[in-house]
């Protein structure tokens, strides 16, 4: 058989496997849940139990860097899959609450910020950021009024009710969704 | 009792009929020089059987021109049939192959895939403080169970 008409199996041969196989998406064009999505996840739970055991030794920069580890590791291609988004989101708010046990409060509200990039939509992840935030900016007032800086301590007061009320707003507004029967 | 059935044998030494004396030239003929002659022909070669003789040089490179000529025909002929049933088997092997994958235990609908989507949820309450590794356990092992699904539903056996 010549090369050509090898060539013309080889081809018909494909086309006739060609089948959704190595389809990676969902029936309505969603990232599906794949391979490279759970590798990540599977790593992520690896390094949060790498910080409890840290955290455990009393081991907080330890912790603190194997959190970290996780927020610099390659991803799957896709930005948008929303589990890798949240797990990074939570991430970042597991490392401000040490940070905060650290006293660290501007450590914290960096990686908080950072953290609310990932969660955008109105979840308990972006919730749990914004009430941490309230928390640091709380710490961070206190810290001010205590330094004689009763100005600053005071727009810092603002700050944290300010997104302590968001993150209320936000669990109201799961608590709606999830029970529409539920009272005003 | 009498048999009345002629055994006699045939009379050899009857004359000859005109036909048959025309018939004994013509083979006569025939065999002083190459003919088409069937007779002859036959005659001919159990002639050569017995006492084979060199070929005439005319009759030898007549020989030789339809031996080298006949073999190219019959080799184009030849390729012809092997391409015929070459493109007939590949494509019986892709067809086989086609039927062979399409009638594979598939659903009968698309294939259904777990879609990435948001974890939320998985979690009833807002979280609390200290708990992050047990959410991100139970984000990995309910996607494990959909990652599982999903190569299932990819090979078929769902």
């Amino acid at each position: 058989m010549s090369a050509r008409l090898r060539f013309f199996a080889f081809a018909l041969t494909l086309a006739a496997c060609s089948r959704p196989f190595d389809s990676a998406r969902s029936d309505a064009g969603e990232h599906a849940i794949d391979g490279p999505t759970m590798a990540f996840l599977s790593m992520a739970r690896a390094r949060h139990h790498e910080a409890n055991v840290r955290d455990a030794q009393g081991d907080i920069p330890g912790a603190i860097g194997a959190l970290e580890a996780l927020i610099a590791a390659p991803r799957p291609a896709d930005p948008t899959v929303p589990e890798v988004r949240e797990v990074l989101a939570d991430t970042c708010a597991r490392i401000a609450e040490f940070e905060l046990g650290r006293n660290r409060d501007t450590a914290a509200l960096a990686r908080l910020d950072e953290g609310l990039a990932f969660a955008d939509a109105p979840t308990f992840f972006r919730g749990h950021l914004l009430e941490l935030q309230g928390i640091a900016f709380e710490m961070r007032a206190n810290a001010l009024a205590d330094a004689g800086q009763r100005e600053n301590a005071s727009a810092a007061r603002e700050q944290a009710l300010d997104r302590l009320r968001q993150a209320v707003s936000i669990q109201e507004r799961i608590v709606r969704e999830r029970t529409p029967e539920a009272g005003p | 009792m009498v048999d009345t059935h002629d055994e006699s044998p045939p009379d050899d030494l009857a004359a000859c009929s005109d036909e048959e004396r025309a018939a004994a030239s013509a083979l006569a003929a025939a065999l002083d020089r190459p003919s088409g002659h069937a007779d002859a022909t036959f005659l001919r070669a159990v002639a050569l059987a017995h006492a084979p003789t060199a070929l005439e040089q005319r009759e030898h490179e007549a020989l030789i021109s339809r031996a080298l000529t006949r073999p190219r025909a019959a080799d184009r002929g030849s390729v012809v049939r092997r391409v015929s049933f070459g493109v007939a088997a590949a494509l019986s092997v892709a067809a086989a192959l086609a039927l062979l994958v399409r009638t594979s235990p598939t659903p009968t609908g698309p294939t259904r895939l777990a879609a990435a989507r948001s974890t939320q949820a998985l979690f009833d309450q807002p979280f609390q403080a200290g708990a992050a590794s047990a959410r991100i356990d139970r984000i990995a092992v309910a996607r494990q169970a959909d990652l599982r699904d999903n190569r299932f539903a990819q090979w078929g056996v769902r």
